[in-house]
């Protein structure tokens, strides 16, 4: 888990590095009337990929945004783990079909390509990101599944990157 | 009731309360949602995709990751010293001092929690040295807090004009007037509190009294960031996207060569936040597009303008209920999740009745933000609470003549809209 982490906190922080050069690099053409066109798609491009990656490593950290005040009320009427099992059973399905259809979008893609004007990429592709982000997520909840199904808790990792 | 109604206002809510993260109680009742209407889920999954696609989002990750680095470099405290020179001198001022450099730093970060967690980790254990009563520093921090969003450049106001397609730069003017105003309101009572505690006489020794043109000499670093950032968007110089990057730069060059004060470590965690906390918001904001689209498709916004018709003609009673209905949401909800979920059903109805989509964005913020300072949620209370080390309850009692406060501001921005609206109006025409 911990060479996870540190996988995917690389990929998305690469993805917000290339997002915010590209922009400037955009900003310093325009001022001095470089030729650059791609900076645009590829800040986009790059802030996507970005997002899917960053979304597993929600997972990961469990730093995703809920409404908790329910949940807690409720676990400590049917206990942290029922509350949990059914958190984990929820977001596995949710991960499952989230993955096979980014996956059937991805492959359709290759067929129906998208092309980007300045780039020339097929913007289908990126569809491989938001496969491999729900993959990650949906194995990171079988995971946790497994863990619950053995009478264990589940624990929230540090928040940052070092602390473990 | 068809299936659409019973799973919107059944398993949503339900989703949502059992504790299920926003992204996927979205994400899972758009999936039903388009499964009961038989719409191919291919095609529905591909909506949380181009829900990303929209240039004006790039913004959101790049002012967390600045905002974060800014805090990282020192910054932060340069600004705190500007305005605790400024106003040491009076007794009873740190509560002043904390709120006008919360709104100087809601200037350049444009989020609550993250103002909150800047300057409350500076301002409340300085508070609680010199004597002023725990709960005081913390309501103080967590109420400075809600400036983070409503003076600009601020986060919610950019997803909120992405859904309602109203200009960006003209919601960053927009919320100019409103939050100056609400912060010295906000630093009139915390003042008024402090000095009739009776706890707080002494006069702030660590501060001198400097001539302020030395002063802002010191710190012209700092200042200039804001004056950059909305110079830049205002003058033409480049868009509220790109004045993000330029801020992450920005602040990256002057914590490096003027502050001297970010090391690389420092830099992984302004990282680490930026990406934790830029996923988690803008996976919500893929999902939310799957489920506005099916809600888009079943006509719920004509629905709804329909049903307050029959209830009222009055633009200002809509108003007055809406906000009330945003204040008991928001006290569930966490602001970009209450705008996501709320904005494509309010705004078609709020423009139904002659309001300016520009001032309700920022009726919005000011309501939902009122409603993020009171308990169960509060996210700015949890903040302020946690850095001062005191319970979470005494923080919620303390913080009651703040909210009042806010509350008051919130009918000014209601009933003049002028407040909101002249200078994107005076903007617009300069351009």
């Amino acid at each position: 888990m911990h060479a996870l982490r540190h996988v995917l906190f690389a990929l998305a922080a690469a993805g917000l590095a290339f997002m915010v050069a590209a922009l400037f690099l955009q900003v310093l053409s325009r001022e001095f009337h470089w030729s650059v066109d791609w900076t645009e798609e590829l800040g986009r491009f790059s802030f996507i990929a970005m997002v899917f990656f960053a979304a597993a490593y929600g997972t990961l950290t469990r730093s995703h945004l809920r409404v908790s005040v329910f949940s807690d009320l409720l676990a400590k009427v049917v206990g942290v783990r029922a509350v949990d099992l059914l958190h984990t059973v929820v977001l596995l399905f949710f991960a499952l079909v989230m993955t096979v259809y980014s996956w059937f979008n991805f492959v359709d893609g290759l067929r129906y390509p998208n092309t980007s004007p300045a780039i020339g990429f097929n913007q289908n592709h990126l569809f491989i990101a938001m496969c491999a982000g729900f993959a990650i997520i949906f194995i990171l909840h079988l995971r946790d599944f497994w863990i619950l199904l053995r009478g264990g808790v589940l624990i929230a990792p540090s928040k940052e990157l070092g602390d473990e | 009731m068809n299936e659409v109604y019973l799973i919107l206002l059944v398993l949503f809510p339900l989703l949502l309360f059992v504790g299920i993260p926003i992204y996927a109680a979205l994400g899972i009742t758009g999936l039903t949602l388009s499964y009961v209407t038989d719409a191919p889920l291919v095609f529905s999954t591909q909506n949380v995709l181009n829900g990303l696609d929209k240039f004006a989002l790039l913004a959101i990750p790049s002012f967390i990751l600045a905002g974060n680095i800014m805090e990282k470099g020192g910054i932060t405290e340069d600004i705190i010293s500007i305005f605790r020179h400024a106003f040491g001198h009076i007794p009873g001022s740190l509560g002043l001092v904390t709120i006008f450099s919360c709104m100087f730093f809601a200037a350049i970060s444009g989020s609550g929690p993250g103002t909150v967690a800047a300057i409350g980790a500076i301002m409340i254990p300085s508070m609680i040295k010199y004597g002023y009563p725990p709960e005081y520093a913390a309501s103080v921090s967590a109420t400075g807090g809600t400036l983070g969003v409503m003076i600009p450049p601020s986060n919610p106001l950019i997803i909120y004009g992405i859904i309602a397609n109203v200009s960006i730069a003209d919601l960053f003017a927009a919320g100019m007037i409103p939050g100056l105003f609400t912060a010295f309101l906000l630093a009139g009572v915390a003042y008024i509190i402090a000095r009739r505690s009776g706890a707080v006489m002494d006069v702030d020794i660590s501060a001198k009294r400097e001539s302020i043109w030395r002063l802002v000499w010191q710190a012209k670093f700092a200042l200039f960031l804001p004056l950059f950032i909305l110079g830049g968007i205002y003058s033409g110089l480049f868009t509220p996207v790109e004045a993000s990057v330029c801020a992450v730069v920005y602040a990256l060059v002057i914590s490096i060569v003027v502050y001297k004060q970010l090391t690389l470590s420092k830099l992984r965690a302004a990282f680490e936040n930026a990406v934790r906390l830029g996923g988690a918001l803008m996976i919500i904001v893929a999902c939310s597009t799957l489920f506005a689209t099916v809600i888009t498709l079943e006509r719920i916004p004509q629905d709804v303008v329909a049903t307050f018709s029959g209830i009222t003609e009055s633009p200002t009673v809509l108003l007055l209920v809406i906000c009330a209905m945003l204040i008991v949401i928001g006290t569930f909800m966490e602001t970009i999740s209450a705008i996501i979920i709320l904005a494509p059903i309010l705004v078609p109805l709020v423009v139904s009745y002659g309001i300016d989509p520009v001032h309700f964005g920022i009726i919005l913020i000011v309501t939902i933000e009122i409603a993020f300072l009171t308990p169960p949620l509060g996210v700015n209370l949890f903040v302020a609470s946690q850095i001062a080390n005191i319970k979470f309850e005494r923080v919620a009692v303390a913080i009651i003549p703040f909210v009042i406060t806010l509350m008051v501001a919130m009918l000014i921005v209601i009933f003049f809209p002028q407040l909101s609206l002249w200078l994107p109006e005076t903007l617009r025409a300069l351009r």
